[in-house]
């Protein structure tokens, strides 16, 4: 018994140093997770690269050199109110019949200071007539944007409590449909504000991106560029190709290397799919991350070919509610949209046009811009 | 009257109440410096299984608020790993250790014995047990953080899996040193 008292262990000791271990490893992981940055590759060398090697081999390249283009001023764009009227009936046209769930039914004037109020005198109730007097009805103040490559009309609606934000986007070619990276490099925790990262590319329309910073899995194909083909089990992206056309697949079914083989110029790895082939999605109670609430949404949309939505909507406030995943899908569905994907959220959702910020992102409560590592863009 | 590691950690030795009763005056021995009389170290277990049981309803009552907290302000997002949380210190904690304490209370007023719960026994390093459940617990709440901001992070395989191992080990192993 004497024996086993002196050489008896300091139980206490060894408990409390393990503690402090497991304190020390989470201190690591939180840090790993939220703070340490690690740049993988820096998106503008790896594209001149991948151009020298293009240009070497003969072949096309996906990259659109900022060289190759005339990159126009911003603000020369014409503001178009009344012509965006018109764009919508053509674009947008596809409303319920009820008008119950078209966009909007609030009018309100857009935050960028340039908007024509002209054609915003319709009454809430006038959206009931037809389908197509109902796309006049719900028009907003809005803003717009065209030069002989890119056209975008900006307008704000008013659904489910909610302040919704959408950019009608007419290309004359899928190149300027466009993605860039937080500080032009791809790695984790490497992040900037929409805004910033918007002006740092001379960006005319831009949303936050898929956040890729923040997964460790998930295909990251950025301008042509893969960056990252570990795949995400289940997930579903969204692949932008060379034509400027949409599809969601599954991340299990296709390698990023096969997808960059097919013509795939970006994929966004965030979801789930909204609309596919016209058709809403999503169900009911269906979620991101089991957000099982309404919240600031982010999504983007093309009805057909070269004609985009960009889509945000406020939350989180007592001005705007926010959306769940179905009423988004059901609100991108109203405006006609082919096929429309979910993007980051929630804190993240940011639309930037013409220099400004548009809508009202909710960071921490407050009324701020969060950091994120990727935005969606039009632009030269 | 008293056995030797070797005799306490053969698990024939739980056969039979008697040498039950013999094992663990020896562990309480062993464990405790001052050689303290028999009724007493009764009493000390019984005390000590209640202290551990109550710590651990309180950790689990903290770790309930903590999740309730989170999850409010988390705008509707919320995690299963960051909610149920507290399940882990109070179904591998507070429940057999307070069990422990109910048995001892019982069989000390029915005949003197000392018997716990046949749970805590079989561990037979409570350090270890100890510090697994507190991984599991760091585990998932650092995974509930993670989820609810929308992010994963690879290292956290090493709370479950160290957690685990942990728990088993202390199960399994009694140091010659009498560790525990």
């Amino acid at each position: 018994m004497k024996r086993n008292n002196k050489k008896q262990f300091p139980k206490q000791r060894i408990l409390a140093a393990y503690m402090a271990l497991l304190l020390v490893f989470t201190t690591y992981v939180a840090l790993d997770t939220f703070v340490i940055t690690r740049v993988y590759g820096d998106a503008a060398n790896l594209s001149s690269e991948q151009e020298n090697d293009s240009a070497q081999s003969g072949s096309d390249s996906d990259i659109q050199g900022s060289e190759n283009i005339e990159l126009p001023d911003t603000n020369s764009g014409e503001d178009e109110t009344s012509s965006q009227e018109s764009s919508e009936h053509k674009h947008g046209g596809k409303h319920k019949p009820d008008g119950s769930h078209g966009p909007g039914s609030h009018k309100k004037s857009v935050s960028t200071g340039s908007s024509d109020q002209s054609g915003s005198s319709g009454s809430a109730g006038s959206s009931d007539s037809d389908s197509s007097n109902s796309s006049s009805a719900v028009s907003t103040a809005s803003d717009s944007y065209s030069d002989s490559n890119i056209s975008i009309s900006l307008k704000e609606y008013r659904q489910n409590d909610t302040t919704i934000y959408v950019a009608d986007v007419t290309l004359s070619s899928p190149e300027y449909l466009k993605t860039a990276l937080a500080q032009g490099v791809y790695g984790k925790n490497v992040t900037d504000k929409t805004s910033s990262i918007a002006s740092d590319v001379s960006a005319i329309l831009a949303i936050n991106g898929d956040f890729y910073g923040t997964q460790e899995k998930g295909y990251v194909i950025r301008n042509g560029q893969l960056y990252r083909s570990a795949a995400s089990n289940g997930s579903e992206d969204l692949v932008i190709y060379k034509d400027g056309s949409f599809e969601i697949i599954n991340e299990s079914e296709v390698t990023a290397e096969q997808l960059v083989a097919k013509g795939a110029v970006q994929t966004l790895s965030f979801g789930p799919a909204l609309i596919e082939n016209g058709s809403i999605a999503v169900t009911a109670d269906e979620e991101v991350g089991k957000a099982m609430a309404s919240n600031p949404r982010t999504a983007i949309g093309i009805i057909d070919d070269c004609h985009y939505v960009f889509v945000v909507s406020d939350g989180r406030s007592d001005a705007s509610e926010g959306l769940s995943l179905y009423e988004l899908a059901e609100f991108m569905e109203s405006l006609g949209v082919e096929t429309a994907y979910n993007l980051d959220g929630g804190g993240s959702s940011t639309m930037y046009f013409k220099g400004s910020v548009v809508n009202n992102p909710t960071s921490g409560g407050n009324i701020k811009e969060r950091s994120v590592s990727d935005i969606v863009y039009i632009g030269y | 009257m008293f056995t030797s590691d070797t005799e306490y950690i053969d698990s024939s030795k739980y056969q039979d109440k008697k040498h039950k009763t013999l094992v663990l005056d020896s562990y309480e021995i062993i464990e405790d410096e001052e050689g303290v009389a028999s009724s007493h170290r009764v009493a000390v277990k019984e005390v000590r299984s209640l202290q551990t049981a109550v710590t651990y309803l309180i950790i689990s009552i903290a770790l309930m608020l903590f999740g309730a907290v989170y999850e409010y302000f988390g705008h509707g997002v919320f995690s299963f790993y960051m909610i149920y949380a507290f399940a882990i210190p109070l179904l591998g904690g507070a429940l057999p250790y307070m069990t422990d304490y109910i048995r001892r209370l019982r069989t000390a007023a029915s005949h003197g014995g000392s018997g716990g719960s046949k749970f805590t026994m079989l561990i037979r390093t409570p350090w270890m047990y100890h510090a697994g459940l507190a991984t599991l617990t760091v585990g998932s709440i650092m995974k509930g953080v993670l989820d609810i901001y929308g992010t994963t992070n690879s290292l956290t395989i090493a709370y479950p899996v160290a957690g685990a191992l942990l728990i088993a080990t202390s199960f399994l192993i009694k140091p010659k040193h009498c560790l525990s």
